[in-house]
């Protein structure tokens, strides 16, 4: 550790858990991340992009895997690329699922606990409370490579928080899990956000990311795109001219009742039992829809919102730019 | 958790014990559940079961006796040997002429001067070409007595020129050891004549075993092929799977990841490398020509095997688990490496310390702890070498192919000494090549 980064620690100055500052990463003539500067401290932050947006090569500068090819990455103050100390206090759970599929889960979390210092004892005790805290307590004898990916997800977690980390970085962890897993793990993380964490988490799906946070960075392309609370920017967005889709058997009758609403300027009808219903106020017409459909006595079988998500946003924003 | 309890500017380096074992416990967890782990043990034990095979069966086979000098003949068909009628002065030609004493077996006269000699007598003294100055270099040579006794008619005649000194080194019944230019072994007539073919046999296959298989078997094979398919991997498997940030991903730093991944693989192979040691010390050791019921003198021998071995497993590993940081061809660099190690192995092997290049190998420096051993272990081994060579006894080739002298330093003890400095500086210079060059990669 340098001078400048003892100072830092040693007074009494709040230093963010994650900071970079003009991080730009470059793979030969690739850019991976381009001029990133953010700063996070405490609750659950959404880290939104679509795949190559430069959201794993985000997380691998941070947790130390990469070294930035311009700017500084800086956890608890401190260069993750220079000095490992910052890693007893950050949990990571990476983007793909391999794990050591011939270890149980309890004796894959008790190891990582180990590799924090703690003695066998210690470990087994931590590795047991986080196992039992993600769910897996019943199962955690029973070995990795015989888990569903739901549960694999969570063993991956466990191993995170095996050593009560202050900044917890999770690469796409609802990718590949079923509804039920999705609602553990969304559970959990929002568990350890209400603990006062500093939880970074990583999804290509709004609607996921919507349900765990209200903070959110969005990369594009490598590039910083948008930083805020998400309810501001869904805002915007229902402001902008939105769609929503019901599939009805009476799609024209259903039609009908809905061009009397303020909201709605025009009605498609692109398949047989399709109605599509555009709108300059998403929010106010979902807030009517159910005394409308109540109303009208007419059977919808399934109502989707093709522009609530991240393309429709990151499209939104880049026409701003 | 108090933060203070766990400040930042504390090294990451401390609580080395538990991190330590932590990962040394969980490489030997690993290895233990890879298939390569177990095919590689169960070669490795095949290898040595099957060699034990050969040992017993060569230990267990008897060589006929040869009667080198022929006293053991009855030319004229008298009942009586050459030797028996030339001690009591009848002609050995004369079927009419023999002693008036009963005739011996024939077989009393076959192997009846093994070799005796003993190699440094009282005070003496050889000058620089190993020619003896002064005291006595060679005592109890002649066992028959055949050339001690003055009572035998024909003796003079049979010694010719020079009576019972034909070698000219002033002691009657002698045998001369020149040391200068190799080992050239010079007996008076009837001394040592006629070895005991059998026992020499055994006991030359034995040593040739030990040190064959010792430098060819564990040193070279064993030294190779556990750590290209043990240690190759060692950090380059976890790249590769995408699982090593599980364990970097924690406050331990790099170089000391690396340092206790291959603390695993040394703690397995040493393991396996002293069992294998251990069976064949037990097998041979009951097996081989011995005085008591366990040939107790062997033990050095094979310790001297094991650490050698140990050594080599120690550089190979880290030079290969180095080249598997580097690249991920680390295993085709692996065997590029090891077929040079080959050429020198029988470069070794053909010309001990003779040619220079060897000396760039790892397997030069572990064979010079093996040769090192020898020459303590079994000091007259050239002796024996050249004694063969002089009767053309079975056995003599296959210990001269294995035998070599130690080539570095003034003794066997420096050589040793210099061969394990040599062996473990290379260790830690691949060492911290390597830790550099894995904490300067970036794992994308």
């Amino acid at each position: 550790m340098n001078s400048k980064e003892q100072n830092v620690e040693n007074s009494n100055i709040v230093v963010p858990a994650l900071m970079l500052d003009h991080v730009s990463k470059w793979y030969g003539n690739i850019v991976g991340l381009n001029d990133v500067s953010i700063a996070i401290n405490g609750g659950v932050t959404g880290l939104l992009g679509m795949n190559g947006a430069g959201k794993s090569t985000l997380f691998k500068l941070i947790v130390g895997k990469l070294k930035p090819s311009q700017g500084t990455v800086r956890l608890f103050g401190i260069n993750p690329w220079e000095n490992k100390a910052p890693f007893s206090r950050i949990g990571y759970v990476p983007e793909h699922e391999k794990l050591y599929d011939w270890m149980t889960a309890f004796d894959f979390v008790t190891i990582m606990a180990r590799l924090f210092g703690h003695s066998r004892d210690q470990a087994e005790e931590r590795a047991k409370h986080v196992l039992k805290f993600v769910g897996l307590d019943d199962v955690m004898h029973k070995e990795l490579g015989k888990y569903s990916k739901g549960m694999r997800q969570r063993a991956k977690i466990a191993q995170a928080l095996v050593n009560d980390p202050d900044l917890i970085i999770l690469d796409e962890p609802l990718q590949g899990c079923d509804p039920l897993a999705r609602t553990t793990i969304m559970n959990v993380i929002r568990e350890l956000g209400s603990m006062g964490k500093t939880i970074v988490v990583s999804s290509h799906i709004l609607s996921e990311i919507e349900r765990i946070t209200e903070q959110i960075v969005i990369l594009h392309n490598g590039r910083l795109l948008a930083l805020g609370n998400l309810h501001a920017i869904r805002d915007l967005l229902d402001k902008h001219p939105h769609r929503i889709s019901l599939t009805t058997e009476q799609p024209r009758e259903l039609a009908g009742k809905f061009l009397n609403h303020e909201s709605v300027y025009g009605v498609h009808f692109p398949s047989k039992n399709e109605l599509l219903i555009e709108t300059h106020d998403l929010g106010k017409v979902h807030n009517d829809m159910p005394f409308i459909l109540d109303n009208s006595g007419i059977r919808v079988t399934a109502i989707e919102n093709p522009d609530d998500n991240l393309e429709s946003i990151l499209e939104y924003l880049m026409e701003g730019r | 958790m108090s933060k203070d309890s766990r400040p930042l500017s504390k090294s990451v380096w401390s609580k080395i014990d538990v991190k330590s074992w932590a990962i040394t416990e969980f490489t030997l967890r690993q290895y233990q559940t890879r298939k390569s782990t177990w095919s590689i043990a169960m070669i490795g034990m095949l290898l040595v079961t099957l060699v034990l095979l050969f040992y017993v069966k060569g230990q267990t086979s008897i060589i006929d006796s040869i009667d080198q000098d022929g006293d053991s003949y009855d030319w004229d068909g008298d009942g009586y040997s050459v030797a028996q009628e030339l001690q009591y002065g009848s002609d050995p030609n004369d079927p009419e002429d023999f002693p008036d004493v009963p005739a011996l077996p024939l077989s009393n006269w076959v192997d009846e001067d093994d070799f005796s000699y003993s190699m440094d007598g009282e005070n003496c003294q050889r000058n620089i070409y190993g020619i003896q100055t002064e005291g006595i270099c060679q005592l109890n040579v002649d066992d028959d007595g055949d050339c001690e006794r003055t009572d035998w008619v024909l003796q003079n005649q049979l010694l010719g020129q020079g009576g019972k000194d034909s070698n000219f080194d002033n002691i009657d019944c002698s045998i001369f050891i020149s040391t200068n230019n190799g080992i050239n072994i010079i007996p008076d007539s009837y001394v040592d004549e006629d070895p005991d073919d059998n026992k020499y046999f055994h006991e030359t296959v034995h040593r040739a075993f030990v040190l064959g298989f010792g430098k060819i078997g564990f040193a070279f094979l064993m030294g190779i092929f556990l750590p290209l398919f043990l240690a190759t991997g060692l950090i380059r498997d976890e790249m590769e799977s995408e699982t090593l940030h599980y364990l970097i991903g924690k406050p331990i730093a790099r170089g000391e990841f690396y340092a206790y991944r291959l603390g695993g693989y040394l703690v397995m192979t040493w393991a396996y490398l002293a069992i294998l040691v251990l069976i064949m010390n037990i097998v041979t050791g009951f097996i081989a020509p011995s005085e008591s019921f366990f040939r107790v003198q062997d033990i050095q021998m094979w310790a001297a095997i094991l650490f050698a071995s140990c050594l080599m497993v120690m550089a190979y590993g880290t030079i290969f688990s180095t080249f598997g940081i580097f690249t991920k061809y680390g295993m085709l660099a692996s065997i590029f490496f090891g077929i040079w190690e080959f050429m020198m192995a029988m470069l070794t092997l053909i010309g001990t310390g003779s040619f220079f290049v060897t000396r760039m190998s790892i397997v030069f420096w572990g064979m010079q702890i093996i040769d090192s051993a020898s020459t303590y272990t079994w000091n007259d081994s050239e002796y024996l070498i050249e004694q063969g060579s002089y009767h053309e006894l079975e056995g003599y080739q296959a210990l001269e192919s294995f035998y070599g002298v130690p080539s570095i330093g003034s003794s066997p003890l420096v050589t040793l000494f210099t061969s394990t400095i040599v062996l473990t500086l290379i260790t830690f210079a691949v060492f911290f090549i390597g830790q550099s060059a894995f904490k300067r990669k970036e794992l994308k």
